[in-house]
């Protein structure tokens, strides 16, 4: 009877997770949706002729006016032309650059893999540092924790491309270690995804700390030192997830901080990628192409968002029973 | 009598000294003298410094830091230090009107939607939501892509893309001080709703914005400067130290002094600036129960 | 040989300016069942784990003897008190929702110890986590183990926590408040499961605010107060011939059916105990309260089911209730801050339910609440002085006087009206929001659980204050509590409500002596009873 019970209550578990679940992920794309309405609308409340915004800085000729308002159903009612807006991008048609003459999906997606090879280095470079010094300096009162403390404050008070600066004077031009600009495979690569990085490990360090330190004076962790287990595993067993806890919850924010920093550092390093097609595109009024990069990362906060829920669920029993 | 120290652990901290100070921490003497010392170089530049930030010496470019040029010379021979003052007005009043901006359009929509009845409120709170979906810095660049560059549209361009955060944090706070004990309980001393709102609730919902403004007035300056060094802030000639460092990363191996100056005035005052908040938020913290 | 042997034990926190033990004695025998009892900062948490070496850090810990096992242990380093944790003596705390890590499971939470002290092999772990907890009688061990702290009730939690605390075996266990956070039903299940314990031999220090939960498991008292143990002895000796004045005070303030009528704490300066209280004078005619037929409901779940009974002025009614048992959500429902499915509230005969705010608004100063916690109920900008005015009409110079004269009707100087709230004592915070709720002069004043977070001392002052007040002013009062004792000492009238229903109602001493209902006959017989423990 009682191996009956197991499997029934196993199925329980297994159906207080599926709820939230899908919650998460409805909502997710419900965000998703509204963000695109909301890019669109900011679009049309635009102060000017909105053929005059898609146009920008690119050639103005009575040909060319026709073709914008025929693309974007301008002749048309407000209703259709949203209906038509979502329907292109669900078809992941990103419109048309009037100043470089291509498709905007063929613009992002030949520049699209610098940036991201480059956000995910920092990420996965920020999120190791961070986790190594706050393990190494939570709780203990020491000199090194100091300037480990002293260090993030600066590193988050300094404007990331100051970073890149800085790193390029050191390494680049006094020890000429690595190359000064362009995208040469994965040396080039260091230096700005360390720049990038930082950002993000003094932020995630500082939090993360607090979380363990937080954590390390709970009754809990009374209790858990009363079995006799080492501080080390205390830590480690116990108080890292909660420490994870509130980490987790800026990793949405961080996607934002990595593609927004990512455009700065490309142009620190000159490197090809997104936030050049991005810088070019906000300097020439290029519309639909800062249309097209404000979605993306609309995407990515969603996406990464959406993981970050269910990433909270993992950690934190007490969220998966659906209430 | 033996004598034994705990082994230091991982462990709490040591119990919370004292709160109850008064006076200026020594701590943050120096952050808010530097902040006294920018204030007057954004408000009276003149007093720091009689050398005109745009006069061009093209025989003396690039010089380095000497009796005549304390931060030495930029590419056009102007004098860094004199720039470096000079900018202070643009950095600190973009990062101030900005956040003005942004907390006071975030902190009314914030507090409309906390007091809202719950349909309007689930509909403000969503709208936030979504707008935080928008990365601040591409949120300023669309800004900009629409307004062209220029001081104020940076200025519009960062305050926008921070509403929604102040959206969120103000209403998240008025939702907290409504529901509280001491609000209920003014309930029973029969006050009317506006007295209760205007008595109990907005002054407690207020109370940590300066602190919010402040920190905010850090993150604002680093947008301003990381916008200006794109091209996309006040333009050339006038001095802003995001542009000089635009300037200074061309010239970074033969003057470095170039961009050290003004990068040592945008981390310092952002420093300053998040020293004396995080200040502020932990004696605000101690207050509340 | 006893288990743990301290002479002169003094702990201090040199950099918080503490000396929270300052010359402790006390041994442990192997079977034998300690208790110290104290109030709040006397130092016996403190005490209780610096046997285990877990003081925290900062703490300076010194010691004329201290040995563990016959060990000296102000020679150990972390390593040995690593080895006797858990091993040696396992620690019980305070709510085990705290206490247990709220992410892990409960299972996990017990084979840490397992795996720790190597009890048992890693195979045979799981099996062994679940003797455990069927030991500790945890129904379907093999379901619990595996669910979260979170999931379980109260009494299983703290189940769970104290098989965590004996997986090793240990001949000793130390056990910090391990009731306080419980219902008294819960709270008498694990008392006798401590008691379990203690029968197969193993030794027990017990650590409590509360002499009755002692009393009746403790075979020797320890009361302690700042650091220092005033009074020791058998427990039988200690309660009924207490020797120290503190002893006395404390089982003086101890508010049971016997204390009906007397003052619970000394008059200023004297030592006198049990003075009368003054004269009360319960009205008749018409209710100042009167409840029909209510009931609430939050969402779908009815949390208050047909619930009825009238005040009449100068009157207690007491509340009594387990937690869940909808008796605050009553306490709204009068306050009228919460609207009633159905049933009515009248207030001096006329509506109070059912009508406009704007209509009770002007009637809001016949009704007056005093809270569980005061601090929060205060709004952390205000001073003492604005805070008792604030309910106060007037001209300024007529409100000064009369906040002035409030303070000292709780006996708080008038000094204090500038400070802030957060700088006070739990007792003088209570005191303040006291002189707040009489300062519109009310009929009623609904106290909700208004002793709960108090020492017992503190406490009893509390409970005389509120009688006085009453009887000099002829307020009504509906007097909710978890605490038996507390209401059959304050109330002339009680309701003991079960799952938003009332059981029984009537005269206190008829409810609480000839109890009708099984329930009220669980609860009662639930309470610790100040008496030593049969041999």
């Amino acid at each position: 009877m009682s191996t009956l019970q197991l499997t029934r209550r196993r199925g329980l578990a297994a159906a207080g997770w599926l709820g939230p679940v899908v919650r998460r992920l409805g909502s997710g794309l419900a965000v998703l949706w509204a963000a695109a309405t909301a890019a669109y609308v900011a679009l049309l409340f635009a102060p000017g002729d909105t053929v005059d915004v898609l146009i920008g800085d690119g050639l103005d000729t009575p040909e060319r006016r026709a073709q914008i308002i025929a693309e974007w159903g301008l002749d048309r009612s407000a209703l259709e032309q949203y209906g038509d807006y979502l329907a292109r991008l669900l078809r992941g048609d990103l419109g048309h650059s009037y100043i470089l003459q291509r498709g905007v999906g063929d613009v992002l997606s030949s520049q699209i893999w610098p940036t991201v090879s480059l956000a995910l280095t920092a990420a996965v470079f920020g999120v190791v540092l961070a986790l190594v010094l706050a393990l190494a300096t939570a709780g203990r009162r020491s000199r090194f924790g100091d300037l480990v403390g002293l260090s993030e404050l600066v590193v988050v008070s300094v404007p990331p491309f100051l970073i890149g600066i800085l790193l390029l004077a050191v390494f680049s031009f006094t020890l000429g270690w690595f190359p000064v600009s362009g995208d040469r495979g994965f040396v080039s690569l260091v230096l700005p995804a360390v720049a990038l990085g930082l950002q993000i490990s003094g932020v995630l360090g500082q939090v993360l700390r607090e979380g363990l330190e937080r954590a390390l004076e709970e009754p809990f962790a009374v209790t858990a030192r009363s079995r006799g287990i080492t501080e080390w595993r205390l830590v480690i067993r116990h108080a890292l997830r909660h420490a994870l806890l509130p980490a987790v919850t800026l990793l949405g924010w961080f996607t934002g901080v990595l593609l927004g920093g990512a455009i700065i550092i490309e142009a620190v390093f000159g490197r090809p990628g997104l936030g050049q097609v991005t810088v070019s595109a906000v300097t020439g009024k290029d519309m639909p192409v800062v249309m097209a990069v404000v979605l993306l990362s609309a995407l990515a906060y969603v996406t990464v968002s959406t993981i970050v829920d269910l990433a909270y669920l993992a950690i934190d029993p007490r969220l998966r029973r659906s209430r | 009598m033996t004598t034994v120290t705990e082994a230091p652990q991982i462990a709490p901290s040591a119990p919370t000294p004292p709160r109850r100070r008064y006076g200026v921490p020594p701590g943050l003497i120096p952050p808010l003298l530097f902040l006294i010392v920018a204030a007057v170089a954004a408000t009276a530049p003149r007093l720091l410094t009689g050398v005109d930030p745009l006069a061009a010496d093209p025989l003396h470019a690039l010089a380095g830091p000497s009796a005549g040029h304390w931060f030495g010379t930029d590419h056009l021979g102007r004098d860094v230090l004199a720039r470096v003052v000079h900018g202070a007005g643009h950095s600190l009043s973009i990062g101030a009107a900005a956040i003005l901006l942004a907390t006071g359009i975030g902190t009314l929509l914030g507090i409309v939607a906390g007091l809202s009845p719950r349909y309007l409120d689930e509909l403000l709170s969503r709208l936030f939501d979504v707008l935080a979906t928008f990365p601040e810095l591409l949120l300023a660049l669309m800004v900009i892509a629409i307004t062209g560059p220029g001081t104020g549209n940076v200025i519009l361009a960062i305050g926008v893309a921070q509403i929604p955060n102040y959206a969120r944090v103000i209403r998240a706070q008025t939702f907290v001080v409504r529901r509280s004990g001491y609000v209920e309980q003014a309930v029973t001393f029969g006050l009317s709703r506006p007295v209760l709102v205007l008595r109990h609730v907005l002054p407690n919902v207020l109370g940590p914005l300066p602190v919010l403004a402040t920190i905010g007035m850090g993150t604002a300056i680093i947008a301003t400067s990381g916008l200006s060094f794109l091209g996309m802030g006040p333009q050339p000639p006038s001095p802003e130290w995001g542009s000089m460092l635009s300037e200074a990363r061309n010239y970074l191996r033969v003057a470095p002094w170039t961009a050290l100056f003004p990068g040592l005035a945008v981390t310092l005052t952002v420093i300053s600036l998040t020293l004396v908040g995080r200040r502020l938020q932990r004696r605000f913290e101690g207050r509340n129960p | 040989m006893s288990l743990i042997e301290v002479e002169d034990l003094r702990v201090a926190f040199p950099k918080a300016g503490v000396e929270a033990v300052r010359g402790v004695s006390l041994s442990i025998a192997p079977g034998e069942c300690v208790a110290i009892v104290g109030e709040s900062g006397s130092g016996k948490s403190v005490t209780a784990r610096t046997l285990v070496g877990l003081t925290g850090p900062g703490a300076t810990v010194t010691a004329g003897r201290f040995t563990v096992k016959g060990q000296d242990a102000l020679r150990f380093g972390q390593r040995d008190w690593r080895r006797l944790r858990g091993r040696f003596a396992g620690l019980v705390l305070q709510d085990a929702l705290l206490s247990l890590d709220p992410l892990r499971t409960v299972g996990d939470e017990i084979a840490e110890v397992l795996a720790t002290h190597d009890v048992v092999s890693r195979a045979d772990r799981k099996a062994r986590v679940i003797e455990l907890l069927d030991a500790v009688g945890v129904p379907e061990p093999e379901v619990r183990a595996r669910q979260y702290a979170h999931q379980l009730s109260g009494g299983l939690r703290q189940r769970a926590l104290i098989a965590s605390a004996i997986a090793a075996d240990p001949p000793l266990i130390i056990a910090d408040e391990p009731t306080t956070a419980l219902d008294v039903t819960v709270q008498a299940q694990i008392l006798r499961l401590l008691a379990a314990r203690r029968a197969e031999g193993t030794a027990l220090l017990m650590i409590s605010h509360d002499l009755a939960v002692v009393s009746s498991i403790a075979d020797r008292v320890l009361v302690m107060k700042d650091g220092v143990i005033v009074e020791e002895g058998p427990t039988a000796r200690v309660l009924s011939a207490p020797a120290h004045d503190y002893t006395r005070l404390l089982l003086a303030a101890v508010p049971s059916a016997a204390s009906r009528g007397t003052r619970l704490s000394a008059i200023a300066g004297g030592v006198s105990l049990r003075a009368p209280l003054p004269e009360r004078h319960v009205g008749h005619g018409a209710p100042v309260v009167e409840v029909s037929g209510l009931s609430a409901a939050y969402g779908t779940r009815k949390v208050v089911d047909d619930v009825s009974f009238e005040v009449y002025p100068g009157e207690t009614v007491g509340i009594v209730g387990e937690s869940g048992s909808g008796k605050t959500t009553v306490a709204r429902l009068v306050l009228g801050l919460l609207e009633p499915v159905s049933g009515g509230v009248r207030l001096n005969g006329d509506p109070w339910s059912g009508v406009s705010e704007r209509r009770r608004r002007s009637r809001r100063s016949g009704i007056q609440v005093i809270s569980q916690n005061p601090l929060g109920s205060f709004d952390p900008r205000y001073t003492v002085g604005r805070l008792i005015a604030e309910p106060l009409s007037g001209s300024s110079s007529d409100r000064k006087a009369r906040v002035i004269e409030l303070l000292g009707r709780v006996g708080l100087a008038p000094d204090i009206a500038g400070r802030h709230p957060r700088r006070l004592s739990g007792g003088q915070r209570q005191r303040v929001a006291i002189a707040r709720a009489i300062a519109p002069r009310p009929d009623v004043l609904v106290c909700d659980e208004p002793v709960s977070a108090l020492d017992v001392s503190i406490q009893a002052q509390v409970l005389d204050l509120l009688a006085e007040i009453q009887a000099a002013d002829g307020t009504a009062l509906i007097f909710i509590s978890h605490d038996l004792g507390v209401v059959h000492h304050i109330s002339d009238r009680v309701l003991v409500m079960r799952e938003g229903r009332v059981v029984e109602e009537g005269h206190v001493d008829e409810v609480f002596f000839i109890p009708k209902h099984d329930y009220t006959r669980e609860l009662l017989g639930a309470v610790p009873k100040l008496a030593p423990a049969e041999p």
